[in-house]
């Protein structure tokens, strides 16, 4: 009897220890920051002294092949100021620059908790305002060659069309997946024409429509940012050659009304996140 | 009117075929006398089930004559602005006559066949906003499988990975499969069409059709007031223009009698903020940090 009471105690005590254990893990986990949407800071007129620096206390938790883009301006613009990111293993990357202007998308190598950093590097103080802003557990890359907007997101219409810069139409051209993910549809409909969707790692999903044909890839099949969707084109319910593309946080595959469908109320403006695209 | 051109076309086409058939003593025509006359004709070639396909032959004796005469209400504005109404599927609700499951043909279906070939049956139709009121004059699975001869053996092994599928949104039914393959349009219509659409036998009526026809053809084609006003509530959903919105409201409610009011649920007026980022605090700090200098690539 005695031994049998000490078994039950060791076995009360192996699980309050493992209860312990999970709780004491899941506040640790709870308080990392990993984000599911973009994370964007902004800086205004913000006054750095000579030769300090300052580090933000938002905390960004990055994987390798993340994109964090730095944009900002500070004057006088003919001073050394670098913008970077403290990164885990405590080494601060940084972009200098001696122009004024940082535009910078600088491309994560280590998981963990990073966050933004400046230094002013000249002997006079400055003043810099600009944002930050990164996607996250997910990564994007600007669709190929397609560096111009016809339209962009607003509030009647919830994604970009993208056009060739020079003759305002790109049929044909390669779609490239802006994102690593799974294709979870890939389709014909009516109204979407020819059309793929990629839900990512990180929760967003991303859909390209009006492809001119069968798209490249199929249900169920991993994607990189390098594997190529499909065909710019002009499918469905259309009005000329051109890429829709839009990102919902909601796992959304079609569009309609409501929670569950690709509309207003359920995605981004993926603007932010190509800086590269333009209607210029 | 196309669409009842469209018809009355393949009807004089199949009574055609069927006359040449008969004429070459072929024994594989369908006594016309033996058909419904007031269903389209399906015949199912009799074949080992996995090889079997959709063999569908328009009766000559199809009345469409409630179809011949409808018109569509020039009264109507357009019912979305044009930013809405072009380059996504935002009102693939108000155009689509059936559900995500008939309505999308995946790219497991469509590589089945010639890809050109594909591309221009596809382009052979009109676009979706011209209101298509039957499963055949539109693409989704059915019309695909039935312009292609895909046996039920060969949509089965392409959609493998859809059937039964855990991930909703894509899943399809093996029973789904086999009403589609049953080649019953009446059937199929009933079993995919779209919440928001109304149908009456092997016809589907959607939002689009709704508001583009007249009440005369309402009532002509057996759309009753209680149908109307049951899905009144699911209309409000969608993004019309104000003016749309107050037209297709008086419209039906002169229809059923009742204030039908399409409160706009569904606004693009939102509250949602997109430009909003938060203003960040920086801590000013000295520390020596070992410095990497990125190299633009």
């Amino acid at each position: 009897m005695h031994f049998k009471s000490k078994k039950i105690l060791r076995y009360i005590t192996i699980m309050l220890s493992f209860v312990i254990f999970v709780s004491s893990y899941g506040i640790s986990a709870s308080a990392v920051v990993t984000c599911d949407i973009p994370i964007s800071r902004s800086i205004s007129s913000q006054t750095l002294g000579a030769g300090s620096s300052s580090t933000s206390s938002t905390e960004l938790y990055l994987y390798p092949g993340d994109i964090v883009y730095l944009n900002f301006s500070y004057s006088p613009a003919s001073l050394s100021v670098s913008f970077g990111l403290l990164t885990p293993s405590g080494t601060f990357r940084t972009k200098t620059q001696s122009t004024g202007i940082c535009k910078y998308a600088m491309t994560i190598n280590e998981e963990g908790i990073h966050k933004f950093r400046m230094k002013n590097n000249s002997s006079s103080s400055i003043t810099v305002s600009g944002t930050y802003s990164t996607g996250c557990s997910y990564s994007f890359r600007s669709p190929y060659l397609a560096k111009k907007l016809s339209r962009g997101y607003s509030s009647t219409h919830y994604g970009l069309d993208i056009i060739e810069p020079t003759t305002g139409a790109i049929a044909g051209y390669p779609i490239y997946s802006v994102s690593n993910g799974t294709v979870k549809v890939s389709t014909y409909s009516s109204s979407a024409g020819y059309y793929v969707v990629v839900v990512g790692n990180g929760g967003y999903t991303t859909r390209y429509l009006h492809m001119n044909t069968t798209p490249s890839v199929t249900v169920n099949q991993s994607v990189t940012y390098n594997s190529m969707l499909g065909y710019v084109g002009n499918s469905g319910d259309s009005g000329g050659y051109h890429l829709h593309l839009d990102i919902n946080t909601v796992g959304a595959y079609y569009g309609g009304s409501g929670s569950g469908y690709v509309n207003y109320d359920t995605t981004i403006d993926p603007e932010p996140l190509f800086p590269q695209i333009s209607f210029t | 009117m196309r669409a009842s051109i469209k018809k009355f076309v393949i009807s004089i086409t199949a009574l055609t075929t069927l006359l040449t058939l008969a004429a070459c003593g072929n024994s594989q025509n369908t006594p016309v006398e033996e058909q419904s006359k007031s269903s389209n004709s399906e015949v199912i070639t009799e074949m080992p089930e996995e090889q079997k396909t959709i063999n569908t032959e328009k009766s000559p004796s199809i009345d469409n004559s409630a179809e011949i005469s409808s018109s569509l209400d020039n009264q109507m504005p357009p019912p979305f602005d044009e930013n809405t109404d072009s380059g996504s599927d935002a009102n693939s609700g108000f155009y689509q006559p059936c559900n995500r499951i008939l309505d999308n043909v995946p790219t497991e279906l469509l590589r089945l066949r010639d890809e050109n070939e594909v591309n221009d049956w596809i382009k052979s139709f009109s676009s979706i906003a011209n209101a298509p009121d039957s499963i055949d004059e539109y693409v989704n699975i059915y019309s695909f499988v039935t312009r292609f001869d895909i046996t039920k053996k060969e949509a089965e092994t392409a959609l493998a990975y859809y059937i039964d599928s855990d991930d909703k949104m894509i899943s399809i039914s093996s029973e789904q499969l086999d009403i589609i393959f049953s080649g019953d349009i009446k059937a199929i219509t009933q079993s995919f069409a779209s919440e928001y659409s109304i149908v009456i036998g092997e016809f589907v009526y959607c939002p689009n059709w709704i508001y583009t026809h007249s009440v005369d053809d309402y009532k002509r084609l057996g759309i009753t007031a209680e149908a109307i006003e049951v899905r009144a509530d699911l209309y409000a959903d969608f993004y019309f223009t104000d003016e749309a919105r107050t037209a297709f409201s008086d419209k039906l409610s002169d229809y059923t009698g009742k204030d039908v009011k399409l409160n706009n649920k569904a606004s693009f007026v939102s509250t949602k903020d997109t430009t909003a980022i938060k203003e960040d605090s920086l801590i000013v700090d000295d520390e020596p940090y070992s410095e990497i200098e990125d190299i633009e690539e």
